[in-house]
């Protein structure tokens, strides 16, 4: 999901992950009972997904404006749309940033933004009996943000220090880099946080642009979960969303972007004592019917924690690292399989050799059935587990709609994995793992020897 | 760790608050089963209760963690919990993990400064399969030689990873090292890394010995089962377990401290310069516990954004920080730990933001608090205690963290009248027993500049 961001220290700044919504059927016990409805909002027009749950006095709302994420940022404007997500709580409608957040607070209402690549994102988390006003101030919110001048300039000082923050991360020097090599001429190259000068250089009218012509009814996802019903929150949702128009007045262009893959490593010298790699492979996009092959043989390579061919041969084996992993990044433009390990200077060529043996190994003689068994098992099987809150309901069912998933995606996905072969993998192997070598970056000290 | 929850970018919380609303009129919601007894070997077993989907969270607590590092061998209690995982008498390396996968269960641990945690999530049908192959593990722990210098590197490289890459990281380290100048809690979780790199399979032998039995372990279980259910299978698989003394922390006191402190780090990786200012605070069972709940409260009227007291005096008012915010770690057994963290605007030096920052603080404590502001810091607090339960593990995790501090799940249910009753003047009162200069140690991560543009102090 759409990393908020920490002003103090930023985290994790370049997962742009979606959690995958898995499904088991399986295990009997292990079954999902939870009953997704479409709720349409007769006079507005507007709809949401929800499932109702009333195991505790809350509920969870999650919103993206599809498109309005980093790719609506224009040339020289990068950080726009993440500047905006900071800037929607300083103030709406007649409440200053103090008196919006006094409202929030006094009813202990959780409401943030955020962006990632794609999309624009709103997270709301309120006690059932302040539900009306959660809904009334994330509206406001979204339909009359303020930028009042201080607060675009406080916001503005720290984006400046996120961004130099950043820079103190190796990790975040070598994902930038890998997205940029990857994607020299597409927005996917660009980092969401925008730079000194872009940042700088935005003015408030370009900033209240987004929200005025890029946020519509019709490009609005709504998932909710929790306490309430469908036609409460069908009441709410015309009380408050009905000012959005119907459609945006502008929206991003954006094409299909291709990976540019490329076979010498990328090396960066920095003065650290652990050097940090991060690769990248095809993958397929959500929409394949070899999607859920893609994810167990992702899965087996270098998805389980410890239990993965990239974790036992770089870590487990040889204590090599202590993080050696790889999961989809999904996201609506370009899928890749991204990786990552981390080890000290004068061991990066040897356990770079290794990835690189494993990745060829798995292409050149596929995986066993026992594996496939073991993935399935985890992937299905855990899945239940994920669903535990309302929290990652309504994250789950934003997730299925931004991917066209299907209102029974809940109780079809176990099917979807069941219905892999091993010669689905080994094909998927194949195609994604032998036709380009992994493309590599390395960010770390004195001679790496991997050039 | 205990984590910090964000609620908003300017309070970083770092006391887990879980409340419990009591609402007699409505039983289902909000309400919080909890079962606390015993096995017949003494070891002792706290189940709480959530039916809302057929999953377990099982974990096993023990009272012990870095701060009980023997001398010399800091990160012993840390690379103990990863030998966890690297084999016994019945499962080879990483057999247990692989297995607990198998079932689609999700596990993990972690080691704090006075706890050490072992978890698996898994559906209802396989908490027995999980029972047999903790039990296994904890009694019949036995890694193949070769394992532990592997395991060691790689707890080296988890200190790379997570500390030695990032200045942050190690300002910090170095900043706590200075607050506990004495105590234990002065010693990094991690370890230091000239004594990681000499820890043997005997210090971890001798460790397990000591400290992982029955005497120690407290067995938390969080879901969809009752205690009928659960009592059995507990007895079979835990029952079992060696008894020997429970372990007592001898921990060295911190003596007063005379003179307040500085840690300065300059960085090549840095370009922006952040601020923090710690002083030792008390905790839930150490020091003055009364002001506990105040500094709680006063947690958020200093930090809330945009509302907080710091905030609008720093940031919106006289504008020398861009973003101000505040933590209270009140969960430990030794002291707690209060700190503030700033980020100062462009061309405001140290000594700027210091001075604004030691004005504030004496500003506030020289006034009464809002009230308006009081009642929704309690508002919030109060909230948690719904929140807090929203998912497997819901508040099992502050529960056992309660047991490891020698509380129990009283102090939860206790929580919401006992912040109702906190007033304005207690929260000035312990603000002022608080920031007191002596006691204060401040740190800075600055760019690197050239010597004779460098600051002194």
């Amino acid at each position: 999901m759409p990393q908020a961001k920490s002003l103090i220290v930023a985290v994790c700044v370049a997962c742009f992950v979606y959690v995958l919504p898995v499904l088991t059927v399986v295990h009997a016990a292990a079954t999902t009972t939870h009953k997704v409805q479409e709720v349409v909002a007769e006079k507005s027009g507007i709809t949401a997904w929800l499932i109702e749950d009333k195991s505790l006095p809350m509920l969870s709302l999650q919103l993206a404006f599809t498109g309005c994420g980093a790719i609506s940022d224009e040339d020289g404007k990068e950080g726009r749309a993440s500047m905006v997500s900071d800037l929607l709580s300083e103030g709406a409608g007649d409440m200053d940033a103090v008196e919006f957040r006094r409202a929030l607070q006094a009813n202990a209402i959780d409401l943030g933004f955020s962006v990632d690549e794609d999309h624009f994102y709103a997270s709301l988390k309120t006690l059932s009996a302040n539900r009306d006003k959660a809904f009334e101030l994330l509206a406001l919110a979204i339909t009359r943000p303020r930028f009042d001048g201080d607060a675009v300039e406080n916001i503005r000082a720290r984006q400046l220090t996120v961004i130099r923050k950043l820079e103190e991360r190796p990790s975040h020097i070598a994902n930038r880099s890998l997205r940029k090599h990857l994607f020299p001429d597409h927005q996917y190259g660009r980092t969401p946080y925008g730079s000194e000068n872009s940042i700088t250089a935005l003015t408030t009218s370009q900033l209240a642009q987004l929200p005025q012509k890029y946020f519509a009814a019709n490009n609005m996802v709504i998932a909710v979960a929790g306490d309430i019903t469908a036609t409460e929150l069908a009441t709410l949702l015309d009380k408050y969303f009905s000012p959005l128009p119907e459609e945006a007045e502008m929206t991003a262009t954006v094409e299909e972007a291709e990976p540019h893959w490329f076979d010498k490593p990328v090396v960066i010298t920095r003065d650290i004592p652990q050097a940090v790699v991060r690769f990248a492979l095809p993958a397929l996009k959500r929409s394949s019917p070899d999607f859920y092959a893609l994810y167990l043989m992702n899965h087996i390579l270098g998805g389980g924690t410890l239990t993965s061919r990239l974790a036992y041969a770089i870590r487990e084996e040889k204590g090599l690292a202590y993080y050696a992993n790889s999961y989809v990044d999904i996201q609506q433009h370009a899928n890749v399989i991204s990786g990552r390990f981390g080890t000290r200077n004068d061991k990066v060529a040897a356990a770079t050799e290794i990835m690189r043996r494993v990745i060829r190994n798995a292409a050149v003689n596929g995986f066993t059935q026992e594996e496939l068994e073991h993935a399935r098992d985890y992937v299905t099987g855990s899945f239940p587990l994920r669903l535990d809150s309302t929290t990652a309901l309504a994250n789950y069912l934003l997730i299925m709609q931004l991917h066209n998933l299907g209102k029974d995606y809940l109780h079809k996905r176990n099917e979807y994995f069941n219905a892999v072969t091993l010669d689905d993998i080994n094909r998927i192997a194949k195609k994604m793992l032998a036709t380009v070598e992994p493309a590599i970056v390395v960010v770390g000290a004195g001679k790496t020897n991997i050039e | 760790m205990i984590f910090a929850r964000l609620f908003f970018p300017a309070v970083i919380i770092t006391s887990l608050v879980f409340l419990l609303t009591v609402q007699p009129a409505s039983a289902a919601a909000g309400a919080v089963n909890i079962n606390s007894f015993r096995l017949k070997n003494g070891m002792r077993v706290v189940l709480v209760e959530n039916h809302r989907i057929p999953a377990i969270y099982h974990s096993i607590w023990l009272p012990i963690g870095s701060a009980d590092d023997p001398a010399g061998k800091s990160g012993l209690a840390h690379f103990m919990e990863h030998m966890m995982f690297q084999g016994s008498d019945n499962l080879k390396p990483g057999e247990f993990s692989r297995r607990v996968a198998a079932m689609g269960g999700r596990q993990n641990a972690s080691t704090g400064r006075d706890y050490t945690n072992f978890y698996v999530s898994v559906a209802k049908e396989h908490l027995e399969e999980v029972m047999k192959l903790e039990a296994e593990r904890f009694t019949h722990m036995n890694p193949p030689p070769e394992n532990f210098r592997k395991e060691r590197e790689v707890i080296m490289e988890e200190r790379r990873a997570v500390l030695d890459n990032n200045p942050s990281a190690q300002l910090n380290e170095q900043r706590i090292a200075a607050l506990f100048l004495h105590h234990p809690y002065r010693i990094p979780i991690i370890g230091w890394k000239h004594e990681m790199e000499k820890l043997t399979r005997d210090d971890v032998l001798a460790f397990h010995r000591k400290h992982y039995h029955a005497g120690n372990m407290l067995l938390l279980i969080v879901g969809d089962i009752t205690r009928d259910e659960l009592e059995p299978l507990a007895e079979k698989y835990y029952g079992g377990f060696p008894v020997r003394e429970p372990s007592q922390h001898n921990w060295q006191d911190e003596p007063v401290q005379r003179a307040a402190r500085w840690v300065k780090m300059y960085s090549p990786q840095v370009t922006q310069a952040t601020f923090s200012r710690s002083y030792l605070a008390p905790s839930v069972v150490n020091g003055k516990t009364q002001n506990v709940l105040p500094l709680l409260l006063l947690e958020h009227l200093l930090g809330s954004e945009s509302t907080g007291y710091l905030y609008r005096v720093l940031v919106a008012d006289r504008k020398i920080a861009s973003s101000v915010a505040v933590g209270y770690q009140a969960f430990a057994y030794g002291a707690g730990m209060f700190n503030i963290y700033a980020t100062p605007a462009d061309n405001i030096s140290p000594q700027e933001l210091e001075r604004a920052i030691d004005e504030a603080l004496a500003n506030f404590v020289a006034r009464k608090p809002d009230n308006d502001d009081i009642t929704r810091a309690k508002t919030i607090l109060k909230a948690d205690t719904i929140y807090a339960q929203d998912s497997l593990k819901g508040v099992g995790g502050f529960i056992g963290y309660l047991y490891m501090l020698g509380l129990d799940e009283e102090y939860f249910f206790n929580w919401e009248r006992n912040v109702n009753a906190v007033t304005a003047a207690q929260i000035t009162k312990a603000a002022r027993e608080l920031f007191i200069p002596e006691h204060s140690v401040t740190g800075w991560l600055l760019p690197e500049e050239p010597e004779e543009k460098r600051e002194g102090k």
